[in-house]
């Protein structure tokens, strides 16, 4: 927690300028709408298309926060959430589901498995998804 | 041990006395048994005394032990029958019977058993529709869901101007288009709700919340579909605004969502919306009341009804689901509270719900 603190001033993250974003979303339309949105809030965006490459892109450069669909070619989101909370290195990040999921059981365990929240993507706009990833990160980070 | 379980479980009502079939057997033919002893008597014509000692002692005795017997081979295959016809009832599909009987009872079994095992069949075959079914609605709804979202996020993209300037009639258009799109997920969200509720797996997730900022939020999400119908909306807070109850958020905002839809649905332009709501013995009160067309009395009956549409509102308007109050009124129920509703045709309709204010509603599930 320290490490990321120290690694984030306070300024950047009330703003959001520069800070870094993964996101791990499989349909291509979805992911270039929220990239677009996020990208003018100033976030600093990765894109994977799979758990698997999610993971790669988390390893090489730790975000400040990710950016989870659930259901995905080849490794779930709840897998991917599984590995993100076993590895030292990338277990302190916060991440927000994104998903079209969010039946009860749903989403009792992807909070289980750590995840900050869990955002229903025909339920909730661009815009309060940035609101609520700005929450979160001032939550932690500040 | 065994036998006398398989007994008890087997055991069937009793029957009152004047009643069994077991009994007006053996009368009839311990009667039947005792005159043809008369008859006897008389043909051979005994003295009184030879006869009550024939008669009385050895006769009877006898008639008696045979009348058992009667009533037992006589009775034992349709008591069998109506233990097989019980645990059938019961749903126990797999009832085997004794099938020696080459006689009418015999085939009567046969016809019962066969009948047992295409009904257990049917149902084996409902529960496997059923499961189908509610897979289909799984599938379906998380497959439609995807393309409306990407379309609800490029819609609030254009209407945020995140996509550039947009002029007042491309806004308009696009707000039109945002609200259809929304209908559709709302009707989705629906079917996904009614197949939940169906399957006993309609899950809630209780914890506090700010129940007057619930509403507030669907009154707000409802404004644009007034402005549109030309109708009124506001709410009246009688209630602490701080009040805070055990709840789950987000079914308590699709049942005020579902109540304010009719409530604008069928209104008249120039009509008007009123939410209320106000603390009244520990309860939480909110009505919602509209100046539309009002439900005809002959069917108030069926309004919390799947399906339900009033014959005057499919007049009006082809669009509606019928769904909408027969998932509040599960929601509500699961918070322990109350629905209810009052209604003249012409003048308008006032649904309510009274929810616990206190914590020690949750039912346990």
């Amino acid at each position: 927690m320290n490490q990321q603190q120290s690694s984030l001033p306070v300024a950047r993250a009330v703003e959001s300028h520069g800070v870094k974003l993964v996101i791990v979303e499989d349909d291509k339309f979805l992911r270039d709408l929220i990239v677009r949105k996020l990208s003018k809030e100033g976030f600093l965006l990765r894109e994977a298309e799979t758990g698997e490459e999610g993971l790669r892109v988390l390893q090489e450069d730790p975000p400040q926060l990710l950016l989870l669909d659930i259901l995905l070619p080849g490794m779930s989101g709840y897998e991917v959430l599984e590995a993100v909370r076993k590895n030292e290195k990338l277990k302190s990040i916060p991440v927000i589901i994104l998903s079209n999921l969010g039946q009860k059981e749903e989403v009792e365990r992807a909070k289980s498995l750590g995840a900050k929240d869990f955002l229903i993507k025909a339920k909730h706009t661009p815009g309060e998804i940035v609101t609520r990833i700005k929450e979160i990160l001032n939550e932690i980070y500040m | 041990m065994e036998p006398i379980s398989e007994k008890k479980q087997d055991a069937l009502p009793v029957v009152p006395f004047g009643y069994s079939f077991a009994v007006r057997v053996f009368l009839l033919v311990f009667t039947g048994m005792l005159l043809l002893l008369f008859i006897f008597g008389f043909l051979l014509q005994m003295t009184a005394r030879e006869f009550f000692l024939f008669g009385g002692l050895g006769g009877a005795g006898a008639a008696l032990a045979l009348s058992f017997f009667l009533t037992y081979i006589i009775t034992r295959p349709i008591l069998t029958l109506a233990k097989v016809a019980r645990r059938i009832m019961e749903g126990d599909s797999s009832v085997s019977v004794d099938l020696k009987r080459r006689d009418e009872i015999g085939e009567l079994l046969r016809f019962f058993t066969g009948t047992a095992k295409n009904v257990s069949e049917n149902r084996e075959r409902e529960t496997a529709l059923s499961q189908i079914k509610s897979q289909f609605v799984m599938v379906a709804a998380h497959q439609l869901r995807t393309p409306l979202s990407a379309l609800k996020w490029s819609l609030r993209l254009m209407l945020d101007g995140d996509m550039g300037e947009i002029n007042e009639k491309q806004r308009e258009f696009l707000q039109q288009s945002y609200q259809t799109n929304e209908h559709i997920i709302h009707l989705i969200n629906d079917f996904l709700d009614i197949s939940r509720i169906e399957e006993g797996r309609f899950g809630f997730q209780f914890q506090k919340v700010n129940i007057l900022d619930i509403i507030q939020k669907a009154v707000d999400a409802s404004q644009a579909q007034a402005t549109m119908r030309e109708v009124r909306l506001s709410f009246i807070k009688e209630a602490p605004s701080e009040l805070t109850i055990i709840a789950d958020e987000s079914r308590i905002y699709t049942a005020v969502i579902n109540m304010l839809d009719n409530a604008i649905r069928y209104s008249n332009a120039d009509g008007e919306v009123v939410v209320r709501a106000l603390l009244v013995e520990g309860k939480l009160k909110v009505s919602i009341a509209d100046t539309g067309i009002g439900i005809p009395i002959k069917e108030q009956a069926k309004i919390f009804s799947r399906f339900y549409r009033a014959s005057n509102a499919i007049r009006q308007q082809t669009e509606g689901s019928g769904l909408g109050l027969f998932i509040a009124k599960n929601i509500i129920e699961r918070h322990g509270g109350i629905i209810e509703f009052a209604s003249e045709e012409q003048k308008g309709t006032t649904v309510s719900f009274t929810i616990p204010a206190t914590e020690d509603f949750i039912k346990k599930q």
